[in-house]
């Protein structure tokens, strides 16, 4: 799976600010702030990976268990889904 | 991850408060000209579209977009374009396309006159996230009353129906003058039968550039404003709740101007707030960090009038160092329009507590 193009995602005193850019502003006029666990996740994702990858991502970067890792990878992705910012690319998750 | 929009203002009021405290740059304003092809009675700022000095001495679009790219460096993320009217340049494209890539939020503000097809085709297809028109009046007559111009008003109904018809995300101000008021209900109608937010304000301030102007002939009766104000349950209900006696905010400077805010004429100067144009910082001079700088520097130094330390009615005072300083060219003298507001407001809300 694969987040949509068309986004950038600043630091700005401290904070991961996801902005659209040029015309994403159409379907997504806002911000959008993301924690230190969503800037490694949304990274991996603008390339394009599998859960499993995500997963694996958190646990090398974040003290934390396999278990917790997946659980917040899930719950990311649900919000991705929600808020439509994931490409639909048939890719399995 | 968060910010659904809901919770925007939440996450725009956090941002703001976290650049103060580290002083970062992250809302700009860039008022791109200070011309007009409208000459509205009550303007602050009122350059004639022809004036061909003026012009001469507006920054051009490389120099925009060169300190929009400085600025974003240091970390701004809101910018709001305005003038003037910024469709009267013939090169804002030049400068608004390459910033919606940017990673910026941007504003628009204008007229809405000057709007042609290609203009909102090109917005819609890469548009600010808000633009915001103001109306004038509601009829041709009150048009041609306060801005000069009896056309416009069908010119920038034409331009908010062609944008709003291109995707652009839009919003309808109005301010109000003795000229106007009378069509604040139609305006409300136009606004509503399109669907857009409707935005009011009655506070006229004198020139930024200190020229004389007729502001009093403009100017709601304050009768009239505070009527308004109470007509308003949630403004009625933020003045009742108004405590005299209780300990107010001491920074003359409240707001986010000159600590995580800034403003650039057209001219290139640099100041807190489009109201403050001092210390008059040039960025595309000094580079835009040490410009910054100074407008923060100058921000600390910003004091109240001493009169107003202990004035009995400032909870319900609208004055700022900025108004201060439009209305007597010193931030530290009070603007006395100011003070009539504040004494009104007391006389009219203090019994409702």
């Amino acid at each position: 799976m694969k987040v949509k193009s068309g986004f950038l995602l600043r630091e700005i005193g401290g904070t991961y600010v996801l902005v659209p850019l040029g015309e994403r502003v159409v379907d997504f006029n806002g911000l959008a702030t993301l924690n230190d666990t969503g800037q490694v996740l949304w990274t991996r994702l603008t390339e394009g990976c599998r859960e499993a990858d995500l997963v694996e991502a958190l646990t090398s970067e974040f003290d934390v268990t396999e278990e917790e890792a997946a659980q917040d990878v899930r719950a990311f992705v649900r919000d991705l889904q929600e808020k439509r910012l994931l490409e639909d690319d048939g890719s399995p998750l | 991850m968060t910010a659904p929009r809901s919770e925007y203002k939440y996450l725009t009021n956090f941002l703001h408060e976290q650049a103060a405290a580290a002083g970062v740059p992250l809302n700009g304003t860039f008022e791109v000209t200070g011309r007009c092809n409208l000459a509205c009675r009550m303007c602050y700022i009122r350059q004639g579209a022809g004036d061909l000095l003026a012009r001469s001495r507006e920054l051009s679009a490389a120099q925009w977009l060169s300190l929009a790219e400085q600025a974003t460096a240091e970390g701004m993320l809101f910018l709001l374009l305005t003038g003037g009217e910024i469709f009267l340049r013939p090169d804002f494209l030049q400068i608004y396309e390459p910033l919606t890539v940017m990673g910026l939020n941007l504003t628009l503000y204008s007229n809405g006159t000057l709007v042609t097809p290609a203009i909102a085709r090109r917005l819609g297809m890469r548009p600010p996230n808000r633009l915001e028109v103001t109306l004038y009046g509601a009829s041709p007559e009150t048009y041609a009353a306060v801005t000069g111009s009896a056309e416009a008003f069908h010119q920038a109904l034409r331009g908010i129906d062609l944008l709003h018809d291109a995707g652009v995300t839009l919003a309808i101000k109005a301010t109000l003058t003795r000229r106007n008021v009378q069509d604040l209900e139609a305006i409300r109608a136009l606004a509503h039968a399109r669907n857009l937010p409707l935005k009011t304000g009655w506070m006229l301030t004198e020139r930024v550039d200190g020229a004389p102007c007729a502001i009093e002939d403009e100017r709601l009766p304050l009768d009239e404003v505070m009527a308004m104000e109470e007509a308003d349950a949630e403004t009625r209900a933020a003045w009742a709740a108004v405590d005299p006696a209780e300990a107010i905010e001491c920074d003359p400077m409240y707001c986010h101007a000159g600590k995580a805010a800034f403003s650039i004429t057209p001219e290139g100067t640099m100041g807190p707030c489009m109201d403050l144009p001092l210390p008059a910082a040039r960025p595309l001079e000094v580079g835009f960090r040490p410009a910054w700088d100074a407008v923060r520097a100058y921000t600390r130094t910003v004091q109240s009038p001493e009169e107003c330390l202990d004035c009995a009615v400032r909870s319900y005072c609208p004055s700022c160092p900025a108004r201060n300083y439009v209305a007597t060219r010193s931030v530290t003298s009070p603007d006395r329009h100011c003070c009539a507001i504040a004494h009104a407001r007391q006389a009219r809300f203090h019994a409702l507590r």
